[in-house]
């Protein structure tokens, strides 16, 4: 890794808990707030938004730098995932759990997967919109989108029916899917390390 | 004529070795360039090491591979 980076991505991590004390600090306040305050908290407030400008700025860097270079991608996140390779044997150990984590991470994108394009809806339609006399009805759907659209879609039937029960997707943000995501490969690998260092006849 | 090879079961004697010569499994494990655990692993049959590693072990004792590793038929 190159000495630059090294000392980009000491910086990154070593602001990583100012940054999160600063934006809990500043969560108590607002800019009208921080006016009336004495201009040292002002400075404060001033220098606390710079430093996270910068920090922002080299957490973007790092991103970039992960993608685009194998050795830094590989110092930095063989670290960050705890991976241990000292020796030929913990090289096995860690493709076979390397295996396990990629197949589980796999599985749990289709189930994924499958919660967020169905859409299931049971409702209670007025007398008037009935079907051979019946009122209730269910309603199986499949929706994928690739892109997101803000704009709230009305339904035919909002005026005419009575919702009783209604899914339609994952009810977790994008970004609370990809931190679990990371976390749980991390987690996966190195329980599948542990548990396969316990295993005996790892050769067969 | 056809003939086929069963499961091999490789058997140590990688401690008795080690035992004779009062080295500890640390010691030999830095002299070899592994860690302690898979030396632990190979002397218990729970690991096969590598030709380059059998050779390496058979070499740091001046013997050959055969004498500190046997091989049955399962």
């Amino acid at each position: 890794m190159k000495k630059f980076d090294r000392i980009i991505l000491l910086v990154f991590l070593y602001g990583l808990p100012i940054v999160i004390v600063d934006a809990i600090a500043m969560s108590f306040y607002n800019e009208r707030q921080i006016d009336e305050q004495a201009i040292f908290l002002k400075t404060l407030y001033s220098l606390s938004g710079l430093v996270f400008g910068i920090w922002m700025s080299l957490a973007l860097y790092i991103c970039i730098r992960l993608l685009t270079s194998l050795d830094f991608r590989e110092i930095a996140l063989t670290k960050l995932s705890l991976f241990k390779e000292r020796d030929e044997r913990e090289v096995l150990l860690s493709g076979r759990a390397t295996k396990t984590s990629f197949l589980t991470t796999m599985a749990i994108l289709i189930f994924l997967l499958c919660l967020s394009v169905f859409t299931v809806s049971v409702y209670h339609v007025t007398p008037e919109y009935a079907v051979d006399g019946k009122t209730g009805k269910i309603a199986l759907g499949l929706k994928l989108d690739l892109t997101e659209d803000k704009s709230a879609k009305q339904s035919d039937d909002t005026k005419i029916a009575k919702d009783l029960f209604t899914y339609s997707g994952l009810p977790i943000s994008k970004q609370a899917v990809i931190l679990f995501l990371i976390l749980w490969q991390i987690l996966s690998y190195n329980y599948s390390v542990h548990r396969f260092q316990r295993t005996k006849k790892q050769t067969e | 004529m056809k003939k086929t090879i069963k499961k091999l079961k490789i058997k140590s004697r990688l401690h008795v070795w080690r035992a004779e010569r009062r080295i500890t499994q640390e010691e030999l494990a830095v002299a070899i360039g592994v860690t302690r655990p898979t030396i632990v692993a190979i002397e218990g049959g729970d690991y096969n090491p590598s030709l380059e590693l059998a050779f390496k072990l058979a070499r740091y004792f001046n013997t050959g591979i055969e004498n500190i590793f046997s091989v049955e038929e399962q």
